[in-house]
């Protein structure tokens, strides 16, 4: 779950006030609308991402393009697409980490899209990036799905409480 | 737009289209689907200059899912489709100028029926009631799609030309490439191997046909036990019809039943399929397709995203599905480590 926080909140203030407002023909429920509107506001003007999510996907994003870099360290490149600026020491606020790992995402992305691309690297030292990116992408994925919740597809889908009977199980 | 003012600019188009003076009784949304805006139109009298009394209207916003739409494409695939057997609803006027309704746009029939859900549970599923029937139907529709001989089509005379065996799956991953430029919003390492991957490995195509590109359930119209339409013919292109066997065998699909789109067996489901249609299936394509077919779905969650975050959408079930596309690719990447090539 790596939306735009800011974008994410308030869009949901408009989902509210667009789709859900208009569609209510009791007054209470509409009240309870315009609070849930406020109430997101609030939590958008003082929130966002916390370092507890976000620092595990640094640090794993950290140290796949170390290795990446270490693997192309011998490469030649006439155009300087190794030659990047360091990172820096990492920084604690959460806008900081958030743009750290924006950066360093950004920065893994290129350097693998130029190593499938034509960078005339040594074909063992693709199979090598790939494995890279292969272990980098599972790893990443068990941290960003660790606080997962259940996707209720169908209700979303559909506008109706999902069954809790459901009874088509033959094989 | 409010529905009160697109059923005035309904009104409007269908007088011009039939030259009588044509009014919308009842206009209603459908509340289905991620991408096209559904609409059942009624008009005020029945009128000899009109095809049918009631339509259906499917609508491409330019806040969409897909967005920009079109509708030619589909229009044209259903025009050619109408003189086959494959069940498909009839189309009567298409626009993509969006002066006219505010958006790209087609009519067509409003078959009977209703789409079975991808998940059980339902009440009065009809999967339940008529399981061996669809499940033969289903094939049956597909295959007669496959042997469909587009070639003789004027409607599709210019569908992906030059397209042959041996850049059909090629010119997929460039679609997906594609997608991928146009939707990410972060960069994605997990799409750009996979499609490193897929070019890699892209099987030959032993013929060319129309493939539905969405072909499964939740994507067809029941009536009375009988398939009554196939739907949804938006991402239609030519190319292997390996894929859409790959993609009506995809879990997502089976409810939890464990079988194909709820209906049949995987083993059941390929061998008719031969029997249908009068070829071999490459289950090795088939499983090429799977991962393809897995990537594209993916990218309609980076798509989900980018629409909630690019656009003026409020509709909050864009950053829902958005959500998903770790866990989308996450299947993309297992699958592509357990291929069997």
């Amino acid at each position: 779950m790596n939306h735009d926080f800011s974008r994410l909140v308030e869009g949901m203030t408009q989902t509210v006030q667009q789709h859900i407002i208009p569609s209510l023909d009791n007054e209470f429920a509409r009240g309870q609308a315009f609070a849930l509107i406020y109430l997101l506001r609030c939590i958008g003007a003082r929130a966002g991402w916390s370092s507890a999510y976000l620092r595990p996907q640094v640090d794993v994003l950290t140290a796949s393009l170390e290795r990446l870099q270490n693997l192309l360290a011998n490469v030649p490149d006439p155009q300087g697409h190794l030659a990047v600026a360091e990172a820096g020491v990492l920084p604690n606020d959460e806008a900081a980490l958030l743009e750290r790992r924006n950066w360093l995402e950004r920065r893994l992305c290129d350097l693998y899209a130029w190593v499938e691309n034509g960078a005339n690297v040594p074909a063992g030292i693709v199979d090598l990036a790939r494995l890279i990116i292969q272990s980098h992408v599972s790893e990443l994925a068990s941290v960003e799905l660790r606080d997962s919740v259940a996707f209720n597809f169908t209700e979303i889908s559909t506008g109706q409480s999902e069954s809790r009977t459901s009874t088509d199980t033959r094989s | 737009m409010k529905l009160r003012d697109l059923a005035i600019r309904i009104g409007r188009f269908a007088s011009e289209r039939s030259g009588a003076d044509v009014r919308v009784r009842t206009l209603r949304q459908f509340t289905v689907g991620f991408s096209w805006l559904t609409y059942w139109v009624e008009f005020e009298a029945p009128c000899a200059a009109l095809p049918a009394s009631a339509m259906i209207l499917r609508l491409g916003p330019g806040n969409g899912l897909y967005a920009p739409y079109s509708a030619r494409r589909q229009f044209q695939l259903l025009s050619a489709l109408a003189v086959t057997r494959v069940p498909t609803p009839k189309v009567y006027w298409m626009s993509d100028d969006p002066s006219l309704l505010g958006a790209p746009f087609f009519f067509c029939e409003c078959a009977p029926g209703r789409a079975p859900l991808p998940t059980p549970g339902e009440s009065g599923d009809p999967v339940l009631a008529h399981l061996d029937q669809l499940g033969e139907q289903f094939v049956a529709a597909l295959a007669e799609l496959h042997r469909f001989e587009w070639w003789n089509a004027p409607e599709l005379v210019d569908w992906e030309a030059g397209i042959s065996g041996d850049d059909a799956a090629l010119r997929q991953i460039e679609v997906c490439a594609d997608e991928y430029a146009r939707w990410a919003v972060r960069p994605e390492p997990t799409v750009l191997w996979a499609l490193a991957w897929l070019r890699r490995h892209a099987p030959r195509a032993s013929r060319i046909s129309v493939v539905h590109a969405d072909y499964r359930i939740g994507n067809f119209l029941v009536h009375d036990g009988r398939i009554s339409a196939v739907l949804d013919w938006e991402s239609s292109h030519l190319g292997d019809p390996h894929e859409d066997l790959a993609y009506a065998i995809l879990p997502h699909f089976r409810g939890r039943s464990g079988l194909v789109c709820r209906l049949m067996t995987e083993e059941a489901f390929l061998r008719r399929y031969e029997e249908l249609a009068g070829v071999a299936v490459d289950v090795v394509c088939v499983r090429y397709y799977s991962i393809l077919s897995a990537l594209r779905m993916a990218l309609v969650n980076l798509a989900a995203t980018h629409c909630f975050e690019c656009t003026d959408t409020a509709d909050a079930r864009m950053a829902a599905l958005g959500t998903q596309s770790t866990a989308a690719l996450r299947q993309v990447r297992r699958m592509i480590e357990s291929y069997p090539g």
